[in-house]
């Protein structure tokens, strides 16, 4: 799945491990999203949004 | 390093430790033979630069959650020495009075380190955040998949008088393969993840 949470995060300045402390995952974790190899649980995909105030439907890009 | 070389030096030469009895010199060179060989496969991986990276990257990735539960150590450690506990206790009470309480209680043992093992495993698992969970399930469960496979391939072999071996061996190496397998499904889905 695409993700704009590279964008979103570089726009505030933030570095992976920043974000990933700021949600409780690990830096791996956070690059693993922004490259697109691993889709995140519902919960940490609200916990995304609701950081970036987006909607997950603005951050998370689903291509069937 | 050094205390591998010296057991070794005590399981394969008589003159330090005469009294050792052949099966406890066997004993003795089969854990050599395997922490040495835990070492060199950690060597082997610092070696090469790829596998050096995965392997950093992952100790990173556990140590995220790893700083909030010592409970983890102590449980796991104690479950050891309850397994090395029962194996010495078992050598010297069973061969003299071999009371049904003894033997019960001898008995219970690894089930108690079984207990011990399995809720430091557990609340290691919940420390770890999602992704590294996933990855620590995905191996586990590949590995069982494998590993019990491959002991029921055997074990028709055997039935079927093609293969000869050891069931007692068979039986103690079966967490080693699921060890090994799971170590090398691991390393592959943090090379697919990260």
């Amino acid at each position: 799945m695409n993700s704009r949470v590279r964008e979103l995060r570089q726009a505030q300045g933030w570095s992976q491990a920043t974000l990933g402390q700021r949600l409780g995952v690990s830096r791996q974790t956070i690059n693993a999203i922004e490259t697109g190899k691993y889709d995140p649980s519902l919960p940490l995909a609200f916990q995304i949004a609701r950081l970036f105030g987006e909607a997950i439907e603005a951050i998370f890009l689903f291509e069937p | 390093m050094a205390l591998i070389a010296v057991t070794a030096l005590l399981a394969l030469v008589p003159g330090p430790w005469p009294g050792l009895s052949a099966s406890h010199r066997d004993s003795l060179l089969g854990m050599t033979a395997g922490a040495g060989a835990v070492l060199l496969a950690l060597l082997l991986v610092l070696a090469v630069p790829a596998a050096r990276r995965t392997y950093f990257q992952m100790l990173e990735a556990r140590e995220y959650g790893a700083k909030r539960d010592k409970r983890i150590a102590w449980l796991a450690g104690i479950a050891l020495a309850l397994f090395a506990a029962t194996l010495l206790l078992a050598r010297w009470a069973v061969p003299q009075a071999a009371s049904p309480a003894i033997v019960i209680g001898l008995g219970l043992l690894p089930l108690l380190a079984m207990g011990l093992y399995t809720t430091a495993t557990l609340l290691r698992l919940r420390q770890l955040d999602e992704l590294m969970r996933k990855i620590e399930m995905e191996s586990w469960a590949l590995a069982a998949l494998v590993v019990t496979q491959a002991y029921f391939a055997a074990w028709v072999l055997l039935k079927a008088g093609l293969l000869h071996i050891d069931t007692g061996n068979a039986l103690l190496w079966l967490g080693v393969w699921l060890l090994l397998v799971r170590t090398g499904v691991y390393v592959w889905l943090m090379r697919r993840y990260l």
